[in-house]
Parts: C-alpha cells; sequence; structure tokens
C-alpha cells in the first residue's frame, strides 16, 4: 500500500470506524509514514468520537408516541383524510387552468384576425376638384342614407391600407382630414346650415345607385351607380355631397 | 398485522391518511428513530427534537396527500419536512442560550455523592460528547448533514443520498471532507497542553 491507496481506502470507507481487516497493510505503510500514520490516527480518533456521539443519543421518548398517537385520532376524528381528493382538486385545478388558457389564446386570435393591420402609411388623401358637369344633380332630393355611411373610427392621423380589398362597392371608403371648408366643390345638404363644422371633417367617397337616391335624371338608366364624395362632420353628420362620376 | 407490515410505506402512509391506526402506527414505528435523532444531532436539544417528530408526524397526515411516489420514498418526503421544521426551530431558537435541566443537575448531584470516580469519568465522556457535538454544529451545513445522517443516524451512503437529493458520490465525498474538517478541528481540542507551553508561565494569571 502506498499514501495515495491509504488515502483512498480511508475515503471510501468513511463509514468504517476501525481498520481491522486492513491494519496489517496499513499498519506496514505507516510505519514507515508518518504523513499517513498521522492521517490514520487522526481518522481513527474522529471516528470514535462520532461513534461516541452515537451511542449518546437519547431515547425516543414513550410521551411522545402517546402524544402523535392522540394527535394523530383527534386529526382522523375532526376531518376525514383522504389522498384522493387532493389529487382529484390539484387535477381539476391544473385542467381548469389549461383550459382558460387555450380560451384566452382563441380569444385573443379572433381579435388579431379581425383587426385590419395598418402597417403602410400613406399621406392624407387630397380632394381634388371635381370636373365641372359629371352628373346632374337634383337639389329637391337629399341622397338618403349617405349620412349613414360615415366611418366609425374617430379623426386620427390617417393610415392607407394598400392590401385591403373593400368587401361591398359602397364602402370603398377613403377618409382624411380636411382643415379648410369646401364650399366650391361640395354642395352643401338641406338639413346643414353650413359646411364648416367645429373640429376636423372627412371625406368618405361612396357608391350610391343614382335612381333611388334621386342623382340622376329619372331618364337615365336605373342600374347606374354614382360615385361621390361625403364631406362628415366630426360629429359623425354628413355636410356636403360631391359628385366624382 | 402480517398484511400491514408487507406494504410499502406508500401503502402505509395512503392507509393512514384514510383513517387506518394501525398503518400509522407502523409508518410511525419505522421513521421515528431516525427523525427523531436527526432533529436530536441537528438541534442539540430533546425537547426540540421532540417537537419536531410530533410537528413532523402532524404534518405528514396534512400534507400527506401531496406525497409522490415517483419522486421518492416517505422517509424522504418525511425527512424533507423535518429539515424545514428544524430549520424554522433554529431561526427561532438561534437568540437562545440552552440552560442544563434540572433532573441532569440533579442526577449529577446524586452520582457525585455515591461515587466520585464515577462521576469523573462520566465528565470526561459528557465533556469529549460535547466537544463532538459543537464540533459538528461547527461545520458548514453541507458537511454537517452527511455526517448526521451516515455516522450519527447510521444510514447508508444511498439513503443519505435520497434524504439529501443529491448523488451518492456527493455524500461519500462531502462526507470524507467532513472527516478531514472534523479531525482538523478537534486536533487543538484533544491536546491543549501544547497551548499552555506555547504561552509560557507569564501567560498565566494565577
Amino acid at each position: 500500500m502506498n499514501c495515495r491507496e491509504v488515502r483512498s481506502y480511508l475515503e471510501q470507507n468513511s463509514l468504517i470506524t476501525d481498520f481491522q481487516d486492513e491494519s496489517a497493510q496499513i499498519a506496514q505503510h505507516i510505519l514507515g509514514c508518518t504523513e499517513c500514520s498521522r492521517l490514520v490516527e487522526a481518522q481513527k480518533e474522529t471516528r470514535l468520537g462520532l461513534c461516541l456521539l452515537r451511542t449518546s443519543a437519547p431515547e425516543v421518548p414513550t410521551s411522545l408516541d402517546a402524544a402523535v398517537l392522540a394527535n394523530y385520532r383527534r386529526q382522523i376524528a375532526t376531518q376525514p383524510l383522504s389522498a384522493a381528493p387532493w389529487h382529484w382538486r390539484t387535477a381539476l385545478l391544473k385542467w381548469g387552468l389549461a383550459g382558460a388558457s387555450v380560451a384566452a389564446l382563441v380569444v385573443y386570435a379572433v381579435i388579431a384576425v379581425r383587426k385590419p393591420s395598418n402597417t403602410v402609411s400613406t399621406p392624407p388623401l387630397i380632394v381634388t376638384p371635381a370636373p365641372p358637369k359629371t352628373a346632374e344633380v337634383v337639389r329637391d332630393s337629399p341622397p338618403h342614407g349617405v349620412a349613414h355611411k360615415r366611418p366609425l373610427v374617430t379623426p386620427r392621423p390617417k393610415q392607407w391600407n394598400t392590401n385591403a380589398v373593400p368587401r361591398q362597392a359602397e364602402t370603398v371608403a377613403s377618409a382624411s382630414t380636411l382643415a379648410q371648408p369646401f364650399a366650391d366643390d361640395f354642395r352643401s345638404l338641406m338639413y346643414c346650415d353650413e359646411l364648416i363644422c367645429g373640429g376636423g371633417m372627412e371625406v368618405v367617397r361612396v357608391h350610391l345607385p343614382a335612381q333611388p337616391a334621386g342623382l340622376l335624371l329619372p331618364s337615365a338608366p336605373t342600374n347606374r351607380v354614382v360615385s361621390a364624395d361625403v364631406l362628415v362632420g366630426a360629429d359623425g353628420f354628413a355636410r356636403g355631397i360631391r359628385i366624382v362620376h | 398485522m402480517d398484511t400491514h407490515e408487507a406494504r410499502s410505506d406508500a401503502e402505509l402512509l395512503k392507509a393512514a391518511l384514510a383513517g387506518d391506526e394501525t398503518s400509522f402506527l407502523l409508518l410511525y414505528e419505522k421513521l421515528k428513530g431516525g427523525i427523531f435523532r436527526y432533529a436530536f444531532y441537528m438541534t442539540n436539544s430533546i425537547a426540540a427534537a421532540e417537537e419536531v417528530t410530533q410537528d413532523v408526524f402532524m404534518t405528514l397526515l396534512n400534507e400527506g396527500g401531496n406525497f409522490r411516489q415517483e419522486r421518492g420514498d416517505v422517509g424522504a418526503f418525511v425527512f424533507g419536512i423535518a429539515r424545514n421544521m428544524i430549520r424554522r426551530v433554529k431561526r427561532r431558537e438561534r437568540h437562545y442560550q440552552p440552560l442544563p435541566d434540572d433532573d441532569a443537575i440533579q442526577r449529577l448531584a446524586a452520582s457525585l455523592m455515591t461515587d466520585p470516580e464515577a462521576l469523573q469519568r462520566k465528565m470526561i465522556y459528557n465533556q469529549a460528547v460535547e466537544q463532538m457535538r459543537a464540533t459538528i454544529s461547527s461545520l458548514p451545513d453541507h458537511y454537517a448533514q452527511p455526517v448526521i445522517l451516515c455516522d450519527l443516524c447510521e444510514f447508508s451512503y444511498a439513503e443519505a443520498a435520497s434524504r439529501l437529493g443529491c448523488a451518492v458520490g456527493t455524500v461519500r465525498s462531502r462526507l470524507n471532507r467532513a472527516h478531514a474538517l472534523l479531525a482538523r478541528k478537534l486536533k487543538p481540542l484533544k491536546n491543549p497542553e501544547t497551548g499552555i507551553q506555547a504561552a509560557g508561565t507569564e501567560g498565566c494569571v494565577i
């Protein structure tokens, strides 16, 4: 046995109190090695001290047994103990949480799909003066339904989605905030006093069936559609209309 | 009774939680010794060890439903509870210095009257035990735990590893280092005369 083997032996057999079996080999080595001799002596003393401490351990008091048993009986009497309901509750809680998470994800996905993606911004639409005579407007008949075509969004910096495809013909709406009145191009609607109202105004382009709205002469074909720009005030009411074509 | 003894600890725990007193007593008999000794060596107090043991089994009754067999055996689960309890007790008691109880003083006085030599031997023995106990308490916790579990509570490496939640090799190496540390700390206590010689005669006050 060399020093390393002696140390390895001590390390591997940390729980052995005495070194009877290997005493011959160890004794032979430690005769000529003071360091290992000191190490073995120190280990022996430590292990003897531990053994001493182990034998000095007190016995479990009998009063403790009685107290624990009394506690157990009291516990059983007061509440029925069972392992199963706890598992059940835990499982139920887990599944409930998982279900709620999935539902929240679905709702979020639906909202995300329905929300228009405003990714590309374009400059606001500038309303150009309409050509002088594009259509004959009958002044006596106000265009019904124009006021209902106002956008539901509040005025804000405009963004234009170039990818969006109009769902219906009459909602190919383009909106822009106008800073000035358009008294020259737009014709005042009969139920409005002025073309100007407080706050911003928007122009909404709508397609209207010409005949029911009374925008064309009665001799014109009934299936014609008129494009018109409607000036909508901040209060949501239409202020003026301009026939585009 | 035979059918109870053939059951595993997990089955006994389940039955005990369902209200089977015999199963509970069997489980208690299996575990109480280890828990009590572990608590005693960790706290150095019989009263604290009793309190911890009692609380551990109360907690086992309340929290036993959380036991999962795939995570370890019942012994490891109970030792986890005991370790938390002991930590709490030690935190609570750290400001107090324990006093010897009346019974111990009376026993000491009685033995002084009857057998003075035995008393001397007993005092030397007690001193050695106290030295050892204090030295173990002074070890870092990750060294003290393997010493208490393997050397004092006589658990195997595997059992200690299961209780401590680490590998067997870790327990083995920590135990070896703990023994080396203990030997180094106990050495000046075993040979106090070397310190007196070094101080010289001028160092003596009397």
